[in-house]
């Protein structure tokens, strides 16, 4: 991973986390489904964008463990187990099934396309949904009752449905703009924007938490 | 050249595939879910098989005021403790307690928990030192673990 690279993942990663934390919250406030929306649109869209442009295998995993970084070390809301557990999990299947995927011009059909945004953003969210039940009790020193999963479980594939749709819009919609290319900027230009960038997403989410609570 | 474009061919139609499948998945899981929904009153929770009218269980008992420990946010509401016991269940120190939601969500806790927890008046379940994701919304059961 070199620097360029590692910017990005600060960059993405940070913006990520505070549109899960801003975003997130005031979905959730709203009684929206939050997780949908936000593995449909948002997490979909950064790491495909990611992947597409800086052509790179892991840099998803890396923007996903600052995201949760800073869904879980967000001093003034307290520590978020769950949502950190989610969003690191989503980038580790987000990895997996783009293995061997870097661009999405290798698909001839649009609706090729579709069925990636699909896949991707069904599986991120009952995937991170499922790992979050499973995990939050052990990191909680909960026991963990398999049988509650169980139960749950048609209720976790139902609402993976939503993401999924969504994540077809998503992926579309990161297709058709893929010419906007930031990993291309200048080095002079690049590490000052990125950087800056990130700072400002840490500084809007922790004023965000001091302000909403 | 057409080798690779069968590939290539073969390739996205088992992408597609995949994704019709789950589409599929997320479809029947929603009927099934819609189907087997119980249709809850907002009015009484079962515990143990026992029907508690809510407006009882919140006169019956002063309401505490807890903080979680993880999201250091303040929550009032009925002790769980108090509701058990309005509930008649004897020694509920020897059982777990599964605590469901009328979406189905559900979430097997043992008495130590019970004891932090109380019942808000959106009926959601709150503890004081376990996280969000053992806070159930809307309760309407909650089962007793012999």
């Amino acid at each position: 991973m070199n620097r360029r690279e590692l910017a990005g993942i600060l960059l993405f990663g940070s913006l990520w986390g505070m549109l899960e934390c801003i975003l997130g919250d005031f979905l959730r406030d709203q009684n929206l489904p939050a997780g949908a929306i936000m593995t449909g649109l948002v997490a979909v869209a950064m790491m495909s964008y990611t992947r597409i442009v800086f052509r790179k295998r892991g840099m998803q995993l890396g923007m996903a463990m600052v995201a949760g970084l800073l869904r879980l070390t967000n001093p003034f809301t307290g520590c978020l187990i769950c949502s950190a557990i989610s969003i690191v999990s989503e980038g580790i299947i987000f990895e997996a099934i783009w293995y061997k995927l870097f661009d999405l011009r290798e698909f001839r059909r649009p609706a090729t396309i579709a069925s990636m945004g699909m896949i991707t953003s069904y599986l991120c969210y009952i995937g991170g949904f499922l790992v979050t039940q499973v995990l939050t009790p052990i990191v909680s020193s909960v026991a963990f009752n398999p049988n509650d999963l169980v139960a749950f479980l048609p209720q976790i594939l139902a609402r993976g449905l939503p993401a999924g749709i969504l994540g077809i819009f998503s992926i579309l919609a990161i297709d058709s703009v893929r010419s906007y290319d930031i990993s291309k900027l200048k080095s002079r230009l690049y590490y000052p924007v990125t950087i800056s960038l990130a700072v400002v997403c840490w500084i809007l989410t922790i004023a965000n938490s001091l302000l909403v609570g | 050249m057409n080798f690779v474009k069968m590939m290539n061919w073969g390739k996205e139609n088992t992408i597609i595939s995949i994704a019709m499948f789950l589409l599929l998945v997320g479809i029947i899981s929603n009927i099934y879910v819609h189907a087997t929904k119980s249709v809850a009153s907002s009015d009484f929770i079962e515990i143990d098989g026992k029907k508690l009218s809510v407006n009882e269980i919140f006169s019956a008992y002063e309401p505490k005021t807890i903080q979680n420990v993880i999201t250091k946010e303040n929550y009032t509401g009925i002790p769980l403790e108090d509701i058990i016991k309005l509930a008649g269940i004897k020694n509920p120190e020897t059982y777990s307690y599964t605590i469901i939601g009328s979406d189905g969500y559900r979430k097997t806790v043992k008495w130590e928990d019970m004891k932090s927890g109380i019942l808000t008046k959106s009926l959601r379940v709150v503890f004081e030192n376990l996280p969000k994701a053992y806070m159930v919304r809307d309760v309407v059961k909650i089962e007793v673990i012999k």
